[in-house]
């Protein structure tokens, strides 16, 4: 009924290396590589360290 | 009719009837001097759709590229007009009846080219930043690039058509799959670039940017930009393009720089290459010489620097095909990024002693990755 189809989605990994989190989000316009911004959970400073593009199922 | 009548008609197994000999001999005589036309009937349908489908690309690129550049700041009809004017700008390239002293013109033409376009994308779009002007730029590129893809496509279809000369078509049967590979993956990479997303070809820099991170870096040349560090007890000089604009930079005239101020006594040299097929996407390989593509200008640069300082050249290169290296980053290719990194760690330390210097360049569009 439903048709299952491949789709590219574009993540970006991130890390704080003051509190150590390692996120995986959507890319989110204006995003780069290697960009500081403040870490959601302490007074750090977060790096993107990756942008890429991941083929998922979605129906 | 039974079936011995029907046999009887054809006579199966009798070489004298007449429609027996009519059926054999006439598609004979058909192809015998039709042949080549009916081939180019069937190649031509083919190729056919193939030039629809480049035209709807180069339609398709121009359309996006003027869709982002209504986005910026400034952009008016007029400047909407003027960028489009540009897609047919286009370069005849330097006599080489004597190809002794080529390169320089080579450069000098791309470079008469490459500037001319920047400046006049900055007066047009004067209100949109440093990375926006320089997206639109390549956007131009692509576009630019599909658009004369399919004007030579077709301009070989037509010429073998006009010509009724089925062997002239040929070349462009065997061609066409590779071409249209690449045209789908210039269309599949405007997203990438528009969004200011990196793109496969941007392993180079995303690899030195991360030896990078976090170290203070100064502008050296056109666009390029070190930063000095220290890998396993040698003093190490990091080199690429000033990210995130979707810029190359010039490699070659940054080399040059960097020879004046350091004493090099390795360059190792971190690029995407083209992977053969079977061969692993995001598999890292090391090797020797300049590792870098594009006109071959930059290349020249290094080697003769290279030759003339008696430096030796290593590579690590990031194995990818053309589409992904035109395309947004697969996440098997970001992986291999600390890959990379060991692969450099291991040449420094094979290659060099305690107090040597090394430069390790990123070679690629380092659209979407800063430093």
């Amino acid at each position: 009924m439903f048709q299952k189809k491949r789709i590219t989605v574009v993540y970006t990994v991130s890390r704080c290396d003051s509190c150590e989190t390692d996120n995986k989000e959507r890319f989110v316009s204006g995003d780069y590589v290697y960009k500081r911004f403040d870490c959601a959970k302490c007074d750090g400073k977060a790096v993107i360290y990756g942008i890429f593009g991941q083929e998922e199922i979605v129906q | 009719m039974n079936l011995t009548e029907f046999d009887e008609l054809l006579s199966f197994g009798d070489d004298t009837s007449t429609l027996m000999m009519l059926v054999w001999v006439l598609p004979l005589i058909l192809f015998v001097f039709y042949g080549q036309r009916i081939q180019l009937l069937i190649t031509s349908y083919e190729i056919k759709k193939e030039i629809k489908k480049l035209n709807d690309f180069g339609v398709q690129s121009i359309k996006e590229t003027l869709a982002y550049v209504d986005k910026l700041p400034g952009a008016d009809s007029l400047a909407k007009q003027n960028i489009e004017s540009m897609i047919d700008y286009f370069v005849v390239p330097p006599q080489d009846m004597d190809t002794s002293g080529i390169v320089p013109k080579v450069r000098a033409v791309l470079w008469n080219k490459e500037s001319y376009t920047r400046n006049r994308i900055e007066t047009i779009l004067s209100q949109a930043n440093e990375v926006e002007r320089a997206r639109v730029q390549t956007l131009l590129e692509i576009s630019s690039t599909l658009k004369m893809i399919h004007k030579v496509v077709s301009h070989l279809y037509l010429t073998a058509k006009k010509q009724k000369n089925y062997p002239l078509i040929l070349p462009l049967q065997m061609e066409l799959p590779f071409v249209m590979e690449q045209a789908e993956a210039l269309r599949d990479g405007m997203t990438a670039f528009t969004e200011g997303q990196p793109v496969g070809d941007g392993i180079g820099p995303a690899v030195v940017g991360y030896m990078m991170c976090n170290i203070p870096h100064k502008p050296i040349s056109y666009k390029m930009i070190y930063a000095e560090s220290e890998i396993e007890g040698r003093r190490t000089i990091l080199l690429k393009p000033k990210g995130p604009e979707p810029v190359t930079g010039k490699p070659d005239e940054a080399l040059k720089s960097i020879i004046k101020q350091y004493d090099i006594d390795v360059i190792i040299m971190v690029d995407a290459a083209l992977k053969m097929e079977g061969e692993e996407s995001g598999s890292v390989y090391r090797g020797f010489g300049a590792a870098i593509g594009g006109s071959g200008v930059e290349r020249f640069g290094i080697e003769e620097i290279a030759t003339k300082n008696n430096i030796p050249i290593f590579c690590v290169v990031i194995k990818q095909s053309i589409k992904e290296s035109i395309s947004l980053m697969t996440d098997t290719i970001y992986k291999s990024i600390p890959v990379s990194i060991r692969h450099i760690q291991d040449t420094i330390v094979e290659n060099t002693s305690q107090d040597d210097t090394v430069l390790v360049i990123g070679v690629g569009n380092t659209g979407g990755v800063a430093q």
